[in-house]
């Protein structure tokens, strides 16, 4: 109403402070008056913020709740339950003593940390709570204990101190993270998409969600927004509309967390093609867990002079403790060169080799193990120092990577006879004869089987076909995720006692098991690790090229025979393929010369797609991606789709109802209004609920061009809302212009017509009146000052 | 003064519009309009602050100028004066002016053999009281009584103002030496506040050219009769104020009152005046009822100069008014406006 005052020293003098003392001294110099206030304000807010935080405390024990299918028991659940209480209630209190909501999120911080060193480390700790360096060694020692067992461990896993620490420190910075999202961000809405990544981390293990942990972290979600809407005085006046956002923030986050790795098909971390054999205790798990996850990406790619399709073997393992299939670090080791050449062990000078060279090319892939056919007997053009272990053909290296290699492996492929197998002699020289080495305690589950399987087989040739057939009949099915589900993952005697039982497993378990039933009929066996052959990408001259995926990672068994040499099986159902000599006689008769049409023999795969299967196995085997079956895919888009049109429906049904309401003459210039503002800021348009009609008006009118007619109905709309709120039971003069609904519809056209396509499509799909109600600023006294 | 009505128009208070008719809105808004026309041919460019002016007249309230010498204070005072047929008498405040030079003075008439009254510079519909902080606190305070009790009381016998009774007081607000600051106290008294401000350029010229000839003032024809202001007054007390409406006046007093920066916040007498200089509004708009954006425009003019701020946060500030303005500012935008019915 006036103008600047001019400078003015002040005339006031000093009488009765009414104030009360309200204001407490700020230590910042700057603003300090204005920081004084807003410290006031933020602490009579931050008491209204108590059900949000008891609400989120709530989500946040649910959320971790769902974690349980993955550990064993639920001891492990208590300790993280209290560092997210801590760490919520805490900063909750922070802000109850006037701190900014970002401060009481770095408190929030500083607790979690704080309380990590207490649980774990409050020894080696100044007043339990400071770290010393010490402590912080304890810490990193938890942590590599931690991540060990976890590479380690199939789920359930077994809680020990490593997951436990794990577990606290992803639980606090959850709850961390809940309090950044939900306070500092002013965004609890976005909770939901953390909670519900959460949620789907057993699915990420077990291959399914558990419906139930995700139903009711969704109604303790609905509670976290209905907690944030009453602390916004929204409660009474909005369930519907609260719901809606309920519904509408769960698609959101399904739909967002659909597209985070890990769940929708991606890796977990950005796929290098990388494997983690080697980082775990048992390569064959390992093995499993990088068959299991999620998502494919290239290994490497090849072209070949082989006619055959090649294996690739990265590591051989060859000891066998009864739990683990381990390789025994021979010493048996030379360093290779480009002239390097390794003899075949054991190849007997009849068997009749083709040789191959094969032109490998790495890109992302790391291991420290090479990929190379088998037998290879000679590798160039490798950069780094790699070693081979003469004995299992293949090359490793401590220092040197397989990424960005590219080099040279010549093979002599071995193409011995049947009858050559079968002539085989028993006795083995001394060092193969520790490849029948087992333990004492061999189930007798495991002893009967093959004993079953191999009878009346006369010679070690027979009872390895039969072994392999024994696994190929049709009674096995191929499974990556059966055994993690029903907790026989791994390769020990019990699991594949158990895998016998339960006839599903995947390629880790045929190889062990064949292996070792070898063993027990006397005939040298070894487990190799490596890739399957992969796809053929295309053929320039007498070369073929080859794609192999981090999918076609596979386990298989080498057999020994005396004369011959190593020779490969291929046990595991729907995958690999049957090499001609181990291919029962009654159907070999044909394919000795060239097996190249693999999808001739049993249940094999075909060439394009690796995981494709024929007719006979889709029955049976489950696919690799079975994380979301198909089935259920479509269902679950439909539902997203129907989720996702919950907003905009809910808000055309309540335009129209509005409009038929002012139709009829039912409803008031409220309802009018209602509908003006609320299409208003669906539009976009700067609209403030705290606002009065008039500067409704102004602001409006400042962002859109209205016509003069258009004016004038906003102007008959305002009169009457003032009139209808302000001018208590005064009569109006008869009322001009046109009636309430027209005008409410002339101004919606214009509102909507001054905003460009894109807006108005996004105002009628995803209205912001109906999913951030919180907007809607209605504030008491109480929390304004 | 124990209390304004806040609507009922009928009430034993000074005012005299229980006598008056009431105009229809109508007529009331165009009767002020002509006055503000009438104001505006000699003060350019400044209708918000001659309506302020209007605003307080009409809710029977005082007026206090606050503004650095020479931007035109004294003319609105004198033009509104002059624009309603009116008594007006102007006081010079000066250190020296003694408080029966205000009110007036009893004198023995020889001829009589009585004691008369000789009525001071305070007897007329509106007082013109000049530099007001010139004065001793003595003087001021027989003024702030006059404006309080709305009559003067000499030797024990009364005598009432003229209806109706305004003073629109100037204050320059550059301290200097032999001027005594009005205590919060007495600020009090007045309803509302304004600054006149410089003009802006084109108002700056416009001022040389019709100056040139003659005081405008001079020319100035009054519009609108004492009887017909009290006429308006009276519609005043018939524009209803909705119980949202008060209860969000009552919210903004009670806002500065708990404000942290604010050691002295707005007092009960300062929720009656908003309210009453909001009704005044709204019929100076054309309204019959009051809209929360009427008492929104009058909260700095009406609660500015009785808000004081504390001494620290004065500290972080060069200028008090900006520091309250900002509050002030504040609070009414925190201050939700209560929807009826929900």
């Amino acid at each position: 109403m006036s103008t600047q005052a001019p400078p003015r020293p002040s005339a006031s003098r000093p009488s009765g402070d009414s104030g009360g003392g309200r204001g407490s001294s700020s230590s910042r110099p700057a603003d300090r008056s204005v920081s004084d206030h807003s410290r006031f304000v933020r602490r009579v807010r931050a008491t209204t913020l108590w059900p949000l935080t008891l609400a989120l405390v709530a989500l946040f024990l649910v959320a971790i709740s769902g974690l349980a299918p993955v550990i064993e028991g639920i001891d492990w659940w208590f300790e993280p339950a209290l560092v997210g209480i801590v760490v919520l209630v805490g900063a909750q209190i922070i802000r109850l003593l006037g701190a900014p909501r970002w401060v009481a999120s770095v408190g929030a911080a500083v607790i979690w940390l704080a309380s990590i060193v207490t649980l774990f480390a409050a020894g080696d700790s100044i007043l339990f709570v400071i770290p010393t360096p010490a402590s912080i060694d304890t810490i990193s020692s938890l942590a590599n204990a931690g991540a060990a067992s976890i590479n380690s461990q199939a789920t359930p896993a077994t809680l020990d101190i490593g997951i436990q620490f794990l577990l606290v420190v992803g639980a606090g910075l959850f709850a961390v993270l809940f309090d950044v999202v939900a306070f500092t961000g002013r965004m609890p809405a976005v909770v939901g998409v953390p909670v519900i990544g959460l949620a789907i981390v057993p699915g990420i293990f077990t291959g399914d969600i558990d419906l139930w942990s995700f139903s009711l972290c969704a109604v303790f979600y609905v509670l976290v927004l209905w907690a944030d809407a009453g602390a916004r005085r929204l409660a009474r006046r909005s369930f519907g509309s609260v719901a809606a956002v309920g519904a509408a923030a769960i698609v959101v986050a399904l739909i967002a967390t659909l597209n985070v790795p890990g769940f929708n098909g991606a890796s977990l971390v950005p796929s290098t093609g990388g494997v983690r054999i080697g980082g775990g205790v048992s390569p064959l798990i390992d093995l499993g867990k990088d068959l299991r996850q999620p998502g494919t990406s290239e290994a490497f790619r090849y072209s070949t002079t082989s006619q055959d399709r090649q294996y690739f073997r990265l590591l051989t393992l060859d000891q066998f403790d009864g739990t683990t299939w381990s390789s025994s670090n021979s010493d048996r080791t030379e360093r290779n060169d480009d002239d390097t050449v390794i003899d075949i062990p054991g190849l007997g000078p009849d068997i009749a080799t083709t040789e191959a060279t094969t032109r490998v090319q790495i890109e992302t892939m790391e291991s420290p193990w090479l990929p190379v056919p088998f037998p290879s007997t000679e590798v160039s053009d490798l950069r780094g120092t790699w070693m081979w272990d003469v004995e299992g053909l293949t090359l490793s290296s401590r220092i040197s990577s397989t990424r960005d290699q590219t080099y040279t492996a010549t093979s002599q492929n071995i193409e011995p006879t049947p009858e050559q197998l079968a002539e085989a002699s028993a006795g083995f020289p001394e060092d193969v004869s520790r490849f029948l080495d087992l333990p004492d305690d061999v189930p007798g589950t495991i002893r009967d089987a093959a004993d079953q399987a191999t009878e009346g087989d006369t010679t070690a040739y027979e009872r390895a076909v039969d072994l392999q057939q024994y696994f190929r009949s049709g009674d096995f099915l191929y499974s990556e995720s059966a055994p993690v589900d029903e907790g026989y993952d791994g390769d020990g005697f019990d699991v594949i006692a158990q895998f016998l039982e339960k006839k599903s497993g995947y390629c880790v378990h045929y190889a062990s098991a064949m292996a070792i039933m070898a063993r027990l009929e006397g005939i040298p066996a070894r487990v190799s690790l490596g890739y399957l052959p992969g796809t053929r990408s295309g053929a320039s001259g007498d070369e073929i090229s080859y794609s192999v995926s981090s999918d076609d990672l596979h386990s298989w068994p080498e057999l020994y025979f005396e004369g011959v040499g190593w020779v490969p099986f291929e046990p595991t159902p729907s995958r690999g393929e049957v090499p001609d000599y181990a291919i029962p006689e009654s159907t070999s008769s044909t394919s000795s010369a060239a097996p190249v049409d693999p999808q001739q023999q049993n249940g094999q795969q075909s060439t394009p797609t690796p995981s494709a299967t024929t007719p006979a196995d889709t029955s049976v085997a489950e696919s690799a991606d079975d994380a979301t079956p198909p089935a259920t895919a479509p269902l679950l888009a439909l539902l997203l789709l129907l989720l996702a049109a919950i907003p905009g429906t809910v808000r055309g049904v309540r335009r129209r109802l509005r409009l038929g309401r002012l139709r009829s003459g039912a409803a008031s210039a409220d309802v009018a209004w209602l509908e003006i503002s609320e299409t208003a800021r669906d539009l976009g348009l700067s609209v403030s609920d705290a606002a009065t009609p008039r500067q409704i008006v102004e602001s409006l009118s400042a962002e859109v061009p209205f016509a003069p007619l258009e004016s004038a109905r906003l102007t008959q709309l305002l009169e009457a809302v003032e009139r209808l709120r302000f001018a208590g039971d005064r009569v109006a003069g008869p009322p001009e212009g046109v009636s309430l609904e027209q005008a409410t519809t002339t101004v919606l056209d214009a509102l909507a017509r001054s905003r460009p396509t894109g807006r108005r499509i996004l105002a009628t799909a995803l209205p912001a009146s109906v999913l951030t109600p919180s907007a809607r600023r209605e504030r008491t006294p109480a929390d304004a000052h | 003064m124990t209390a304004y009505p806040t609507s009922a128009p009928t009430d034993g208070q000074a005012s005299s519009a229980t006598s008056d008719i009431a105009m229809t809105i109508e007529e009331a808004t165009e009767v002020v309009a002509r006055v503000q026309a009438n104001v505006e041919h000699v003060i350019d460019g400044k209708s918000a602050e001659i309506r302020t002016a209007l605003v307080v007249l009409l809710a029977e309230g005082h007026l206090l100028i606050e503004d650095v010498p020479g931007v035109g204070k004294t003319m609105l005072a004198k033009a509104l004066a002059k624009s309603v047929h009116s008594t007006v008498s102007r006081i010079q405040f000066t250190p020296d002016l003694l408080p029966s030079d205000v009110t007036g003075i009893s004198v023995y008439n020889q001829v009589d053999g009585r004691f008369e009254f000789k009525p001071g510079a305070v007897f007329a519909n509106i007082v013109i009281g000049d530099e007001i902080n010139r004065a001793s606190p003595k003087t001021q305070s027989a003024l702030l009584e006059c404006m309080e009790e709305r009559q003067v009381t000499v030797d024990g016998s009364t005598y009432p103002l003229p209806t109706p009774f305004t003073v629109v007081a100037t204050q320059n607000p550059i301290e200097m030496e032999g001027t005594y600051a009005l205590p919060e106290a007495q600020r009090d008294r007045f309803m509302a506040r304004i600054s006149m401000g410089y003009p802006d350029e084109t108002a700056e010229l416009r001022m040389l050219s019709s100056r040139n000839e003659a005081n405008p003032l001079q020319a100035l024809e009054p519009v609108l009769s004492t009887a017909g202001l009290r006429r308006v007054i009276a519609t005043v007390h018939h524009v209803y104020v909705a119980e949202a409406v008060k209860q969000y006046a009552v919210h903004i007093v009670r806002a500065t009152r708990e404000h942290p920066d604010i050691r002295l916040g707005g007092s009960p007498r300062s929720t009656l005046q908003l309210v009453r200089a909001a009704k005044a509004l709204a019929l100076v708009s054309g309204r019959d009822f009051v809209l929360p954006d009427d008492i929104d425009a009058l909260v700095l003019p009406v609660l500015g100069h009785r808000v004081v701020p504390t001494g620290r946060a004065l500290g972080q500030h060069q200028y008090a008014d900006q520091l309250v303005a900002g509050i002030l500012a504040g609070i009414v935008e925190n201050t939700p406006v209560p929807v009826p019915g929900r």
